[in-house]
């Protein structure tokens, strides 16, 4: 039934691609004004619906129909003109225009031209006016996030879908993502949201629909979905935050180690060749800017360290510091007791370092089981070659089942796992992983740390770089939290667990000093890592 | 990448215009050796130019320029010969021509992206080139000779010329500082994303191949008129689309001046001075295109203007000290450039 009050129907959509059913028989009414949200596992579909109703997939079976128009059988820019437009998932700027052209192409697309005036209001609703001058590919993923929503935004549109923006946004950031969103919403704009992140959906949205394997499986508010057996089955699974995860680390030996992660700090030269890693007052960054300053970190044989921090507090420089790809300015950094700072990036890795970098990237048109041949060495003998497999295999089964499957045409949550198997084929010492957890759905991140913590138990040390912050500290021995390429914390997960500690850790407060220094009594003030308290 | 076009100023036409002015009056003045020099790089600034808008602002990477070349230069040639209309009326048919076969091809052409699109236009090409060489009526593989006394030579082909190369010029600025150029450019960086902005793509595509073929056959026609006799080897030849694409590359894709000193220094500064040396030419121009895609893919024209800017103006961004959350502005450089800013 479609009556002037409804901005959007779907009805018994279907999508394939070649033999993998995406969608199947999705009914879907939004009223005029309303928010509603799609959540759902990853390879759920939720996107292909979004993508369907833009038109930059065709329809196998059934319709979209915008008011009385129907919309399924138009190209994407008639789509956008009527009035439906899409944020992605994987921003996709026009590189080689600026931030403001960029905003501009999606304002040329329907009704009278936008004027200068109004174009700087919505970018500076969307935090891009200091950046509007900037070519887009010097903007930073949030950023790009932002000028994703920028662009779809300037297109006017009735029928606002967002892909999974709020991902990767923790404290103020998700703050301000929820507070635009439903600032874009109360001028009046239908909103279709895609997220995973339990918050965007409780706190925006009046209508909830679940899909698994490409058909829905409940719709409701998102009270009645929260209760709902099937989607806490399929979906929510047993997300409860730190201590109930897989406790295989009590509080005692946190604080164990934390005492130890305190030693580390206040010690100037470390000499102690157990440790797997130690970073000696690094210094690192691109260009004039410097990323990451002054930064000491210990990682002792079989321990999970986690460094948190917000976007754009260098936790992936970090990364790429420890790997080599970031060149190091001042410091040292040492692994199994030799001096590293200076060795190519390939010579680390054979040292047993193995890093599993942020957004998956697997190989999509290899197999998995190539995509896992690929992570190990290659004079490695055949023998070994499966036993080390069968060890990958018996921590992510999955990986098993789907060996000839291509790695392209499998969910995120089985990407993330094939890129975490890829980088144990090294059979490394220390595994790196880079916000593993990132755009996953709740019970594919419960699969990937109780893998974790199984990876953990045959000796190998983790250092894990997160976002997520609740599942970093249910499962760490350490933590360190960046703030603005500097430390804000160090000690014991314990430390962080209430939301104000953590607020004032990640983005500082009015008072940083006191703050920092009353949550954080394991951290030794004479310390040269704890500096970024200081006003200055 | 390629610059971002920019806001439409006043003095960039106002200088064309001022230099088309001079140059047509230059037509009076020159010697004859220097006007028929003048009418080849006018006609290869022209061919460079609308390769430039195909490839540069559009993405559509293009080695059928030949084809175009040779359709101007045929139809004008034809007109002339078997008509027995005026010059004007021929040269002016000449782009029309040209624009019916673009039209004709893009429902082909702009179904193939990227690598595809290039190597269905030198297909076209080639194949326009043996059709010629095939048909009798324009003369097969001999070609055609125009009417000396019916065709414009010396002072007024170059003002021709002139006049031709203009139009390439102004349609590169337009390109450059249009809305319709920036969105030719979001289609070039993401087909998709434009698509989903409100962008109708084959519109826009058609709307950059047309122009960029008239142009070609208009200085087909006039390169016909300066050869006097055409032949399927000479305006058909592959090596106008490989130097259109060469001449834009060494000066800077997506620039407006670049094709002007790629044409400079490919035509004047290379292919003209080694004429002795043909071997030799060949040599130089492969190293020196390997050199610019390695040293300087944006071309010599940005590359002078980049060594300009940091030679006269302020070093930008220097010590620039970390405010606020500002980490999120940091940039990570994108080449050498940069690094040898710091070291300097």
């Amino acid at each position: 039934m479609r009556t002037s009050d409804t901005a959007l129907t779907v009805r018994g959509l279907g999508k394939h691609f070649g033999g993998v059913t995406a969608l199947d028989g999705v009914d879907l009414t939004v009223r005029r004004a309303e928010a509603v949200a799609v959540i759902g596992p990853n390879g759920a579909g939720k996107s292909t619906l979004l993508k369907l109703i833009a038109g930059v997939h065709r329809r196998d079976s059934g319709s979209i129909h915008l008011g009385e128009r129907r919309l399924d059988r138009l190209p994407p820019h008639r789509i956008t003109r009527l009035g439906v437009a899409l944020a992605h998932q994987v921003p996709r700027p026009f590189h080689g225009l600026t931030v403001r052209d960029n905003v501009r192409i999606g304002a040329m697309a329907a009704g009278p031209p936008m004027r200068g005036p109004e174009l700087d209001e919505l970018l500076a609703l969307c935090r891009l006016d200091t950046k509007a001058a900037r070519p887009a590919d010097s903007l930073r993923v949030l950023d790009l996030k932002r000028l994703e929503v920028a662009r779809a935004l300037a297109t006017r549109p009735q029928v606002l879908m967002l892909d999974e923006v709020a991902a990767g946004l923790v404290g103020r950031e998700l703050d301000e993502a929820i507070d635009l969103i439903r600032r874009v919403h109360q001028r009046g704009t239908t909103v279709i949201l895609v997220e995973h992140i339990e918050r965007v959906v409780r706190e925006l949205v009046d209508r909830v629909l679940v899909l698994n394997w490409g058909r829905p499986i409940a719709e409701g508010t998102p009270a009645q979905i929260a209760l709902d057996e099937q989607v806490r089955a399929v979906y929510l699974g047993d997300s409860s935050p730190a201590g109930t995860g897989p406790a295989v680390h009590s509080p005692d030996v946190s604080q164990d180690m934390r005492s130890a992660g305190q030693d580390t700090a206040s010690t100037a030269v470390p000499a102690d060749t157990d440790d797997v890693l130690v970073l000696d007052g690094v210094t690192s960054g691109y260009g004039d800017m410097l990323a990451l300053r002054d930064f000491s970190l210990r990682v002792r044989p079989g321990q999970i360290v986690t460094v948190l921090g917000a976007n754009g507090a260098g936790k992936s420089t970090l990364c790429g510091t420890l790997m080599g790809t970031v060149g190091t300015r001042t410091g040292r950094i040492t692994a199994f007791g030799r001096d590293i700072t200076r060795l190519p990036v390939h010579e680390r890795a054979r040292l047993g370092i193995a890093y599993c970098q942020e957004g998956r990237r697997v190989f999509g048109d290899l197999t998995v089981a190539e995509n896992l041949q690929l992570g190990a060495p290659l004079s490695l003998a055949k023998g070994e070659l499966h036993t080390r497999m069968d060890r990958v295999h018996a921590v992510f089964p999955v990986l098993a089942e789907r060996a000839g499957q291509k790695a392209g045409t499998m969910s995120g949550g089985q990407q993330q796992m094939l890129a975490v198997g890829r980088a144990l084929m090294a059979n490394p010492s220390v595994l790196i992983c880079d916000e593993i957890s990132l755009g996953l759905a709740p019970v594919a991140i419960d699969a990937l740390y109780q893998a974790l913590t199984e990876i953990n138990a045959q000796g190998v040390a983790i250092l894990l770089v997160e976002q997520n912050v609740k599942r970093a500290l249910g499962i760490c021995d350490h933590a360190v939290v960046l703030s603005r390429g500097r430390v804000s914390y160090r000690g014991g997960p314990a430390g962080l667990l209430d939301e104000a500690d953590l607020d004032a850790a990640y983005f500082g407060t009015p008072t940083p000093d006191a703050a920092v220094s009353s949550t954080t009594p394991a951290t030794h003030p004479g310390s040269p890592a704890r500096t970024t308290g200081d006003p200055s | 990448m390629t610059p971002t076009p920019t806001p439409r100023r006043w003095w960039p036409a106002a200088a064309l215009l001022l230099s088309t002015v001079v140059c047509f009056a230059l037509g009076g003045v020159l010697d004859h050796g220097t006007l028929d020099l003048g009418v080849t790089l006018l006609c290869y600034l022209a061919i460079a130019q609308a390769w430039n808008i195909l490839a540069g602002f559009g993405g559509l990477v293009s080695l059928g320029s030949a084809a175009f070349v040779a359709t101007g230069g045929y139809a004008a040639a034809l007109l002339l010969v078997h008509t027995g209309l005026s010059w004007p009326l021929a040269v002016a048919a000449a782009p029309v021509v040209a624009m019916l076969l673009a039209l004709l091809l893009s429902a082909a052409l702009l179904r193939l992206r990227g690598d595809y699109f290039s190597v269905g236009t030198l297909a076209i090409a080639i194949a326009l080139q043996a059709l010629i060489r095939n048909w009798d009526w324009a003369g097969g593989a001999s070609g055609v000779t125009l009417p000396v006394d019916a065709v414009p030579s010396g002072g007024n082909l170059f003002q021709l010329a002139v006049i031709v190369a203009a139009l390439a010029m102004a349609l590169t600025l337009h390109a450059r500082h249009s809305a319709f150029g920036i969105r030719l450019a979001a289609i070039r960086d993401n087909e998709p994303a434009a698509a989903g902005l409100g962008v109708a793509v084959r519109r826009h595509q058609l709307a950059a191949l047309l122009p960029s073929s008239a142009i070609t056959g208009l200085a087909g026609a006039v390169i016909a008129f300066q050869f006097v006799v055409i032949s399927p080897d000479g305006v058909a030849s592959v090596s106008w689309s490989l130097n259109a694409v060469l001449m834009t590359v060494v000066g800077g894709t997506g620039t407006v001046l670049g094709p002007l000193l790629g044409v400079a220094v490919v035509y004047y500064g290379l292919t003209r001075e080694l004429q002795s040396e043909q071997t030799l030419s060949l040599v130089i121009e492969g190293v020196l295109l390997i050199a610019i895609v390695r040293f300087a893919p944006q071309g010599v024209w940005p590359l002078l203007c980049r060594t300009a800017r940091r030679l006269l103006g302020p070093r930008p961004g220097t010590g620039r000290p970390v405010t606020g959350r500002g980490d999120e502005d940091e940039t990570v450089p994108s080449g050498t450039e940069t690094l040898a800013m710091d070291v300097a």
